[in-house]
């Protein structure tokens, strides 16, 4: 054995769920479990159990061919130890009677809150022992408004009433906007939401993602770091150090995590790697492992300098959250998505009426170089259906092309 | 009694409560997957434990790999649930044979074959250039033991599951298609679903479409859909739907909602369709003869002759309506609450043959795979990316066409069905719901299905 590395997630999770203003589930999940990386010269295997005495050593590893790809753990040794625990959300554990009475609205309302404890642990072979505790606060809500709906999230690493209070009032404002306007195919100026933004960013994090980059199933597969690939106002970091949630001290490989803008000021910069597929591009590693995928951690789109109520002046149309965005090809990053909750058709800086399940058919790099302008305020958000979280302005972006079946 | 039962047994006595299912879960899988014929990784996972969910004035559930961590939740509240349907949960075991056990052959057996595949496909003789093909095989065992109120159910699905993407590009074209192969059962299933075949006809067609595709117009014609275009359809639009707590408004904010929830009608299409949801499909992926509720599976038919027929109910929703329970709770998990899921959904076949189905088309499009598909959330406005697509001319499959996009109202395109052959295939997938997020095994699949007159669109 020339490497090994044991990696021990242990969780608590508390998940409240509301369906019409009333509690339908509340639920207490306790997980704990091992991956275990091990190798001999190119040959590895990768496990993932409840308990190490069911991980079989023998695995025969001699026996298997080599791999082209070979996970690979940084030479780094003593103990590194990190916490912050939130005693709000630990809290929540014991008794979350208090979140109860949050949870109502002017219309029936819809959503989940979700509050988790999780602790990694990494040990390698070269004696790198290294702990770390989180906290996560999450939730989202959609408020029914008869044909109508709003959607708005939150998510944050400290327990915080207000940021339950402000979503589900987000979600009612958007809910609010009424009446019908049809509008055709075509090319429109559109502002997406920071749930948009939270939907289509991690799509493009992933399309940078080292390995999907390698296999051709990226749009920036053809694309050289320094080549622009979108607007000028548009900068992507991937931020692990900061306070969002899946913020980390260190990846799967013992790497200390880094700041890494993956696109800035339109210019493609980075790819996200670890440091097998760094090595396969003749990179370094930028602390985004994976074993064999470098994935993105926790997303920032730095803010515009306009603010976000101005983005609607004039004629937009706002897409207030999507979902079941689908990918014809990702080499093309060629993609669409479909509307839902609050699409409004804003004339005139007004609204005009909702559009209903319109869908953007368009391409990933063709969204980011229409970037025109984005708003200075900012909004943590994730939910279902854009579960990587993520920091965004909303935005607004010129020519897409939408559909509506 | 076994170490389960009694652990099982003893969790249960922690909770006395009006409706108390506990379940022991487990899931062990095994994952091989080379690039271009180059081993890319071997990857193992056991992943199972406990979990105890019940009806307290609200349901309730929690989880644990240990057994000796459950107690009831502190918590009281009035639910949205507020009755549940309180019949007898069965007694019952069910499993698929593997005739050809998992195990019967070695790991560095396993990756030979697919090695072997791997090299048939690289070796085609093409006009296209093959970028990237990853080809990833993965074995699992599923094994649940539920105890519901004094009643327990026994259930071990072994499962094969194939899935490939193909990066390829000719002609000044890019391709990047993606599918899976899958049954449940032992190796002999790998062996039916001939993997080396399906893949070498696969890069062909791909060259071919690349290299002789042609453009089409937007417009409206015949379509005629292949069983992987059925299957998603029937998954997307009928099955998702039907579900009757998303009918209700419980998946709402996440997965969404039904247009069944504002139909007036019972009327949804036209009389030749009947589409169906079956778990009791021998070899299917959706596979069980008992839910996670302690019901008896059977086979659902959803639509019947172009109406609404029945929807898919657990013991909650069947209350909450006043209607039988048709045993459709499953939990994709240890850690995750059983929720109305789809088994093996499908447009039932008709009486036609392919060339009956074909031959009074005057121009048309056969999309016999996607490339994309996507539906509103609440399943009425879908669309379909034809990856190869042929057109058709004076009732003959003919020359490929370049990315047809069918996009359309879910009643539109069960009005506009008028014809099913009497082939039936069956295709994988893993289907999304609840919160947390569980994706679960299922298979979908019909026959080949003439649409008249539906609009199809370019990209």
């Amino acid at each position: 054995m020339n490497a090994y590395a044991v990696q021990e997630i242990s969780s608590q999770t508390l998940v409240i769920k509301v369906v019409e203003s009333k509690i339908e589930t509340i639920q207490r999940l306790r997980d704990k479990y091992y991956n275990v990386l091990l190798r001999k010269g190119n040959r590895f295997t990768v496990t993932k159990v409840s308990s190490l005495d069911k991980v079989s050593l023998d695995k025969a590893l001699d026996k298997l061919p080599e791999s082209r790809i070979v996970p690979t753990v940084l030479e780094r040794s003593g103990k590194y130890s990190f916490s912050k625990v939130d005693k709000g959300v630990v809290n929540l554990f014991e008794d979350s009677s208090r979140l109860l009475p949050l949870l109502n609205s002017r219309y029936p309302l819809y959503g989940t809150v979700t509050a988790t404890v999780i602790t990694k642990r990494l040990t390698t072979i070269h004696g790198f022992e290294g702990e770390e505790s989180r906290t996560w606060f999450q939730g989202y809500f959609r408020a029914k408004n008869g044909d109508y709906s709003g959607q708005w999230a939150f998510a944050s690493s400290f327990y915080d009433e207000r940021k339950v209070k402000d979503t589900i009032s987000r979600a009612e404002e958007y809910a609010s906007i009424t009446g019908k306007y049809e509008i055709s195919d075509g090319k429109y100026d559109v502002v997406l939401s920071p749930l948009v933004m939270g939907n289509l960013m991690a799509t493009v994090a992933y399309s940078a993602s080292g390995y999907s980059i390698m296999t051709g199933n990226s749009f920036l597969s053809t694309h050289k770091p320094g080549d622009v690939v979108a607007s000028q106002k548009f900068t992507l970091i991937d931020n692990p150090k900061g306070d969002e949630l899946n913020s980390w001290e260190f990846d799967d490989e013992a790497v200390p995590t880094r700041k890494t803008t993956i696109v800035n000021k339109g210019v493609y910069t980075s790819p996200l790697l670890n440091i097998e597929v760094g090595k396969m591009l003749n990179q370094d590693t930028t602390g985004n492992a994976g074993w064999v995928y470098p994935r993105p951690w926790t997303l920032e789109v730095l803010p515009g300098e306009v603010s976000e109520s101005s983005l609607l002046e004039g004629n937009v149309i706002l897409f207030n959250n999507n979902w079941y965005t689908r990918f014809q090809n990702r080499a093309e990053g060629q993609f669409s998505t479909v509307g839902r909750d609050a699409v409004v058709v804003i004339r005139g800086g007004k609204p005009a009426g909702v559009a209903g399940r319109v869908r953007i058919a368009d391409k990933l790099g063709k969204i980011i170089s229409g970037i025109r302008e984005l708003s200075k305020e900012r909004y943590p958000v994730a939910w279902w259906d854009a579960p990587l979280p993520g920091v965004y302005p909303f935005a607004l972006v010129e020519g897409v092309n939408l559909t509506r079946a | 009694m076994t170490q389960i039962e009694d652990e099982l047994e003893s969790i249960a006595r922690r909770f006395p409560f009006r409706y108390v299912e506990v379940r022991h879960h487990q899931i062990s899988s095994r994952v091989i997957s080379l690039m271009n014929g180059e081993l890319l990784g071997v990857y193992d996972e056991i992943e199972g434990g406990y979990s105890v969910r019940y009806f307290n004035d609200a349901l309730f559930f929690v989880s644990s790999q240990n057994p000796n961590e459950f107690e009831p939740s502190p918590e009281r509240v009035m639910g949205w649930s507020s009755d549940f349907l309180d019949s007898e949960p069965e007694n019952g075991t069910y499993q698929v044979d593997e005739k050809t056990p998992l195990s019967s052959i070695s790991l560095e057996e396993k990756i030979a074959l697919l090695k072997d595949i791997s090299k048939e496909v690289l070796s085609q003789r093409i006009e296209s250039k093959l970028h990237n093909f990853v080809l990833t095989y993965s074995e699992s065992v599923e094994e649940k033991e539920i105890l519901i109120n004094g009643s327990r159910i026994v259930g071990r699905v072994p499962r094969i599951l194939v899935s490939y993407n193909l990066v390829m590009s000719g002609n000044g074209r890019t391709i990047t298609a993606w599918h899976e192969l899958g049954e449940s059962g032992g190796l002999e299933r790998l062996k039916e679903l001939k993997v080396g075949s399906h893949l070498v006809e696969r890069v062909k067609s791909l060259d071919l479409i690349l290299q002789r595709g042609k453009g089409i117009t937007t417009g409206r014609r015949d379509v005629v859909l292949s069983p992987i275009l059925s299957g998603i359809m029937a998954h997307e639009s009928v099955g998702h739907p039907f579900e009757a707590d998303r009918v209700l408004g419980r998946e709402f904010a996440q997965a969404g909602t039904s247009y069944l929830a504002i139909m007036n009608s019972r009327k949804i299409g036209n009389p030749a369709v009947n589409v169906a949801d079956d778990p009791t499909i021998q070899n299917s992926m959706g596979y069980f003869l008992v839910d996670d509720e302690g019901v008896k599976a059977r086979r659902k038919l959803l639509i019947r002759e172009g109406e609404v027929n029945e929807l898919l109910q657990n013991r909650f929703t069947a209350k909450r309506g006043n209607v039988p329970n048709n045993g459709s709770a499953r939990a994709s998990s240890f850690d995750r609450e059983p929720l109305i899921r789809m088994s093996n959904t499908f447009f039932v076949p008709g009486d036609m043959n392919f060339r009956e189905l074909v031959e009074d088309v005057k121009e048309g499009i056969f999309f016999k795979t996607y490339m994309e598909w996507n539906i509103d959330d609440m399943r009425m406005g879908q669309r379909y990316i034809g990856l190869e697509a042929y057109e058709i001319k004076h009732g003959e499959v003919g020359e490929p066409v370049l990315f047809p996009v069918l996009e359309g109202k879910t009643t539109e395109f069960l009005s506009a069905i008028d014809g099913a052959d009497d082939s039936l295939e069956f295709y994988p997938g893993t289907c999304g719901k609840g919160d947390p997020d569980q994706g679960i095994p299922v298979s979908m699949g019909g026959p080949n299905l003439r649409l008249r007159n539906v609009m199809v669109k370019v990209i």
